[in-house]
């Protein structure tokens, strides 16, 4: 009898052991068969609520069965801390910056990608340059997020920050080659004097959005106009020396000052739009759109949005080009220019949390994504709609060149880059097209460039829009600069937030300053008893241990 | 003996409860809403004398001692003009915004006309409403350097320059005291009304029969009789001096005016949301609410003192 019960019991449960993996393979299969809609956060506006609303997202959709729903946010930096702190993250994040990336470690939110990199197909193929510097940049060597537009190469067009003008004003003072900080001052005060209103409305000399959290940081764009230095786009207390690769502080560089100097000079005499310090980016894009603005300082990107709103309300003469700067020092002393290639941004890192609910299913649509096939659907669009293959190269349509000229939500309506993760690599196919059309050199004129435009630069000589820059800088990957992150917790992190938060106001004050080079030696007073270099020596240290690091995970990735 | 008299008090006072039954369960969602919401989130202080992680229990973080606290006091470009700054606004707006609705609800009583009288009750009352974006809207419209304001003034020639009011460390009290006041006006004034309104009309016939004019029945008759309304609200506010709206600040403050504009609350944002810096944001928090607590406390004895009028 008990030997019987014994046999009942053992064939249950042999028979429970066989069912478990068969109900496991139904549910598995039913998530990898439903459709998963992923929220993600965004900071810019969308024209859409769904990605498969858009064409590219259709294919996605059709493909992976994911969509992505859209949450805009007005700055998604802000948020990060507090979605951690609640535990309430998307199951895909963007984090702003090493420190925040550690934070979400350290609180064990984030999936590690490790596994996934050592089985996927085009990942590790991508990003095999990347791959040392994430492993460098952390403590254990372990990769937990990968990062957008990496890796660049020079199939791209160089992103060139500037300033954006106005092409009538070119034209109204016999299109001068603007170059220097005084042929902009003198340039800009007799457009201003000549041209009190625009359209009824006051003119303005120069935008900016310094009252954006990275605004400020605008203000010291002098130091990657030309000679040894490079920008790493932060308020942060120190700045790459590109030329020595090391760390050297920011405060005090020669050509941050000039660039406060520059800022200063444009506000005294009302140049500087006097509402920068509190005009946000909509306010300033909102100035350049109605053509008010003279010029757009750094923020040239938007110029592309202005230019289609400047041609549909009837005034295409005043389209915004991009002209060179640099201090008067620059141009007397002719140093090359280190324009930026970043190797690594991890201020724009992506990652998948543990809130994902199928994380298989994510990493293989990026995995997928990150393959040749993948970006050029996602940064090219679909054949025959946004290209057509012309001796097997991509060649934009007319409608493409024709939306992206007239519409300034065409990207957006159709879908290109639908989710910032995909990684939009700067790079280009096997016939050395680069993914993204609109930064392919052949074509970067011919779609970006209106008619108005092309006459612009061809009145000021130039053979093409990036002639000046091609000629006058030098490319100049990041490397392991951008792998330096210090601690938030140390004493020097808590320093930098500390420095960060008196060069936000630092610099207001110099600009409006009255007298600049009291104002200037009043907070430098304020600087040194900072005790700034603690923070320069810790980076140094830091790029030297990540070096050590570095040479061993290129080795053995 | 004494213990079979504390018991019998308590068997009154339990058969009082039940038999008030229906009171008590009126009062239990205000109980419980204040429980959960002002006294649970006190836990939250562990995080001040602790070192918590973002994502991590604030139970598991290491103690911290009062390093915090220390910093704070210690570190004189954090601390100094943040206090500076918020007791300076909210002591004005409280004592500006609570003399201005006093004077505004007398004034308002001697309006004959009930119409009129009620719709300027209204008009006034409509701004305690309003989200700060669209009174930051119409401030900007106003007092930005393109505003209408110095476009005014500079067609007057008053001005050659526009007036950067906005983001002038020199004017940002006075903007901020300004707007407070418009704002809660409505709001302070309806409680002045409301305490007219209990007013014997008996008191004012009897100033009439001695010949009071109505000037002599303001300030002899109804002025007086706000007084206690007066002082209530005036302890009631001094308890929050301390607090601001951060939505309000949020919106005003700006890199050239926020050496005068910060105060607690943006402060505890700036370092606690925005630098993840939690521990040392609660520290701030704790030490704002003492202070607040001490001052309700103290302005309750002197006016206690001085008027023999006192909330507790």
């Amino acid at each position: 009898m008990k030997r019987h019960r014994f046999l009942r019991i053992l064939a249950l449960t042999l028979m429970v052991t066989m069912l478990i993996p068969t109900f496991a393979s139904f549910a598995s299969a039913e998530a990898a068969d439903e459709e998963y809609v992923i929220q993600l956060i965004v900071s810019s506006a969308q024209t859409h609520s769904r990605s498969d609303e858009t064409p590219i997202g259709k294919i996605i959709k059709d493909k992976f069965n994911i969509v992505f729903e859209y949450l805009p946010v007005n700055d998604d930096s802000e948020k990060q801390s507090l979605m951690l702190a609640t535990g309430d993250y998307p199951e895909i994040i963007r984090l702003e910056g090493g420190d925040m990336v550690q934070d979400y470690i350290d609180a064990d939110a984030l999936v590690c990608l490790d596994d996934y990199i050592a089985n996927s197909t085009y990942f590790k193929q991508r990003y095999a340059e990347q791959i040392p510097y994430w492993r460098a940049s952390s403590e254990d060597g372990k990769i937990f997020t990968w990062q957008r537009y990496v890796p660049s190469d020079l199939t791209n067009a160089p992103e060139i920050l500037d300033i954006g003008v106005r092409s009538d004003m070119l034209e109204q003072q016999g299109w001068p080659n603007l170059v220097s900080e005084d042929d902009w001052f003198n340039f800009l005060q007799k457009a201003m004097q000549d041209n009190p209103e625009t359209n009824g409305q006051k003119t303005v000399g120069m935008v900016l959005p310094l009252a954006e959290s990275w605004g400020p940081s605008l203000l010291t764009e002098f130091c990657e106009k030309g000679g040894e230095t490079n920008d790493q786009g932060t308020n942060d207390a120190v700045v790459w020396n590109q030329v020595e690769q090391k760390w050297v502080p920011t405060w005090t560089l020669p050509a941050v000052i000039d660039s406060y100097h520059f800022f200063n000079r444009l506000y005294q005499a009302g140049i500087l739009d006097p509402d920068c310090f509190t005009d946000t980016y909509d306010q300033v894009q909102e100035k350049i759109n109605s053509g008010r603005a003279l010029s757009v300082w750094y923020c040239t990107w938007m110029s592309s949005s202005a230019n289609a709103t400047l041609v549909s309300n009837g005034n295409p003469n005043m389209q915004y080009i991009n002209m060179p700067v640099r201090s008067n020092a620059q141009v007397a002393a002719g140093l090359k220019r280190q324009i930026r290639v970043e190797t690594t941004r991890p201020f724009d890192s992506y990652a998948i949390t543990k809130n994902a609910k199928y994380p298989d299913r994510i990493f293989a649509l990026l995995d997928w994504a990150l393959s040749d096939e993948g970006q050029i659907l996602l940064q090219s669009g679909v054949e025959g709609t946004h290209y057509t293959l012309v001796d097997g190269k991509r060649t934009p349509t007319d409608a493409y060149i024709n939306g992206v000229l007239t519409n300034p939500n065409y990207n957006t309506d159709e879908g290109f880059d639908l989710a910032s993760f995909f990684g939009a690599c700067k790079q280009g196919d096997d016939q050395g097209i680069a993914f993204n059309l609109q930064a392919a050199p052949v074509y970067y004129d011919e779609i970006f460039l209106s008619d108005r435009q092309k006459e612009a630069y061809k009145n000021l000589g130039w053979s093409n829009s990036l002639e000046y820059w091609t000629k006058t800088g030098e490319l100049a990957p990041t490397g392991l600069a951008a792998t330096c992150i210090l601690d938030p917790d140390s004493d020097e992190g808590k320093l930098d937030e500390k420095f960060k938060a008196w060069i936000a106001v630092a610099a207001t004050k110099l600009v409006a300053a009255e007298d600049f080079d009291a104002t200037w030696a009043e907070l430098n007073k304020e600087y040194e008893a900072m005790g700034v270099d603690s923070i320069v020596n810790k980076y140094n240290e830091i790029l030297a241990t990540n070096q050590e690091r570095y040479n061993q995970y290129v080795t053995n990735p | 003996m004494t213990h079979g008299v504390q018991t019998a008090g308590k068997r009154v006072a339990l058969q009082k409860m039940v038999r008030q039954r229906q009171l008590y369960l009126m009062l239990l969602p205000a109980v419980v809403s204040v429980a959960i919401f002002t006294y649970a989130p006190l836990f939250g202080w562990w995080m001040a004398v602790s070192d918590y992680k973002l994502g991590k229990s604030i139970f598991q973080a290491p103690w911290a001692g009062f390093k915090y606290f220390e910093e704070f006091f210690t570190d004189t470009a954090g601390a100094g003009h943040v206090i500076v700054n918020t007791l300076v606004m909210n002591v004005a707006a409280l004592v500006l915004g609570l003399v201005c609705a006093l004077a505004f609800a007398i004034f308002l009583k001697e309006v004959r006309w009930s119409k009129f009288r009620r719709f300027v009750q209204s008009a006034s009352f409509f701004p305690y409403f309003m989200s700060w974006v669209i009174i930051y809207a119409v401030i900007y419209a106003l007092f930005s350097n393109d505003g209408a304001v110095n476009a005014s003034l500079q067609s007057l020639g008053l001005i050659d320059k526009p007036l950067n009011i906005l983001g002038n460390p020199n004017t940002s009290w006075g903007l901020i005291i300004t707007v407070d006041v418009w704002n809660i006006l409505g709001y302070n004034s309806v409680m002045f009304i409301a305490a007219i309104a209990g007013i014997p009309e008996e008191q004012y016939e009897a100033a009439r029969i001695d010949g009071a004019t109505r000037f002599h029945e303001m300030r002899y008759v109804t002025l007086p009789n706000l007084i206690p309304t007066l002082i209530v609200l005036l302890i009631l506010g001094s308890g929050s001096i301390f607090n601001s709206y951060l939505d309000q600040f949020f919106i005003f403050t700006n890199t050239l005016n926020i050496s005068t504009m910060e105060v607690f609350d943006y402060y505890i944002y700036r370092f606690g949301l925005k630098q993840g810096n939690f521990s040392y944001a609660t520290a701030v928090g704790v030490v704002k609410t003492i202070v607040s607590l001490i001052l309700l406390v103290g302005v309750n004895w002197i006016s206690r003192k001085a008027t023999e009028q006192s909330l507790f």
